[in-house]
């Protein structure tokens, strides 16, 4: 690949934010190379390309960084005219899948963390509110299948499609290894079916990590977290 | 024009920030005045997720959280753009503003601290405005070049609200020797009109957060 339009993806194989900007590349089918950081030993490129923050993931387009996934996935959007669009045209519509992106980044996976990272009463408490705000969503998402069950057929999966799967998509590995039920198809049936069918759309069913090395990971991160 | 209604509350700079944005473009608006302690009907359906301002109603359409309402007028008016022409510095842009969504209740921990701890908050709160001096605004006039953008306008509040922290907090942080750009930065952005008109009024804004600070302190360490 020439230095003109080259991109590359700094990434970690399990993290959610950098499976929304491979998904992305996946569904625009614009070509990348990825460069798997060992986040214990950061390479000398990922703190180059991202000073402020040092995390992944970081793309690179032309020579120019780009750090925050929400934000590469707008700059892919734009940059990459041709081909499925990930955002709405209209303005209203964008702004409505924005604010549920945000929801589920900042609301719901708090919450999520939270219950992660406790025992007994603040864990009761924290998966509460996580169900909580699951309810929210569910209620909030209702208008936007007016047919009641997600379909993605050709792959036309979305800028709130993607955050949803990057997040909860190994949802079954978490519940295992946390050893609770986050996803209960009973109490919220329709993010059920949706995670369930992003799940089987190509460029997801490809970028989702290996069941049992996710499981692995969240328990080895659990045992050893700070307290 | 269909009308454009924004729910605000005079002391939220989340609120101002939709304020400057609505009269850089020159769009006519109807402002509606909300009480946080005692919302209105209108709040409540227009944002039952958040319950909060600001909520701007375009044409009967609510639309909350600031940024995403920032986003919404520079892609519905055109006129007048507060985000630059090319994806990369539009990406830079956005990437700022989340930085100062992510850091600034650490930058006015300040506030909400005494003692030991606000030592630590005043050091912390320096590291990042020096990385957002630094990285974000280096030499430039304003974060959106020559003109002000959706970054300036989204930093507003280190403007003039910090400036009231600090006073109440009685701590110097945003020191003029040691942050000269942004204080460059703070002194260019007031001077622009719409900006400098539209302000709040300094001593109520003071008493306001002393109040706000006397709370915080008061409750039991956790």
């Amino acid at each position: 690949m020439g230095e003109e339009n080259k991109v590359t993806l700094y990434g970690m194989w399990a993290s959610p934010f950098v499976k929304r900007v491979e998904i992305a590349l996946k569904i625009k089918g614009i070509p990348y190379e990825y460069v798997e950081e060992d986040l214990k030993n950061k390479s000398q490129l990922l703190l180059q390309y991202n000073p402020v923050h040092k995390k992944v993931p970081v793309l690179v387009h032309n020579g120019k960084p780009i750090a925050e996934s929400l934000v590469i996935l707008e700059y892919i959007e734009e940059t990459w005219k041709n081909g499925p669009k990930i955002l709405p045209e209209d303005p209203y519509e964008r702004a409505k899948v924005r604010f549920w992106a945000s929801f589920i980044q900042q609301q719901l996976l708090d919450s999520l963390v939270s219950a992660a990272k406790s025992s007994g009463e603040a864990h009761e408490k924290a998966m509460k509110e996580a169900f909580e705000k699951l309810t929210v969503f569910e209620e909030g998402m209702k208008g936007f299948f007016p047919s009641g069950t997600p379909h993605f057929e050709d792959e036309n999966i979305g800028f709130l499609d993607i955050v949803l799967c990057s997040l909860f998509g190994p949802h079954k590995a978490q519940e295992e290894a946390h050893g609770l039920k986050i996803i209960d198809p009973e109490r919220h049936p329709l993010v059920y079916s949706w995670v369930t069918a992003l799940n089987e759309v190509p460029a997801v069913k490809e970028s989702l990590p290996p069941h049992d090395k996710m499981v692995a990971l969240i328990q080895f991160l659990r045992r050893n977290a700070p307290h | 024009m269909a009308e454009v209604k924004l729910l605000g509350f005079w002391a939220s700079t989340f609120s101002d920030r939709v304020i400057w944005a609505l009269k850089l473009k020159g769009i006519n608006y109807e402002h509606v005045e909300e009480d946080p302690y005692n919302k209105t009907q209108l709040l409540l359906q227009h944002n039952p997720v958040h319950k909060k301002v600001p909520v701007l109603i375009h044409a009967g359409k609510p639309i909350a959280e600031s940024s995403m309402i920032l986003e919404y007028i520079e892609e519905t008016w055109p006129q007048n753009p507060l985000l630059p022409q090319g994806a990369y510095e539009r990406a830079m842009a956005r990437f700022w503003i989340k930085f100062g969504e992510e850091k600034m209740a650490t930058i006015c921990a300040v506030l909400r601290t005494a003692g030991a701890e606000q030592e630590r908050a005043i050091k912390e709160a320096m590291e990042l405005l020096k990385i957002l001096e630094e990285q974000g605004l280096g030499d430039k006039k304003f974060f959106g070049g020559d003109a002000i953008g959706l970054a300036d306008i989204a930093f507003g509040w280190l403007a003039y609200l910090f400036g009231v922290i600090e006073e109440v907090a009685g701590v110097n942080v945003l020191d003029a020797n040691r942050l000269p750009r942004l204080h460059a930065w703070i002194d260019n952005l007031k001077e622009v009109p719409v900006i400098k008109e539209n302000l709040p009024d300094r001593q109520k804004l003071l008493g306001h957060l002393k109040r706000r600070r006397e709370t915080h302190l008061a409750l039991p360490n956790l």
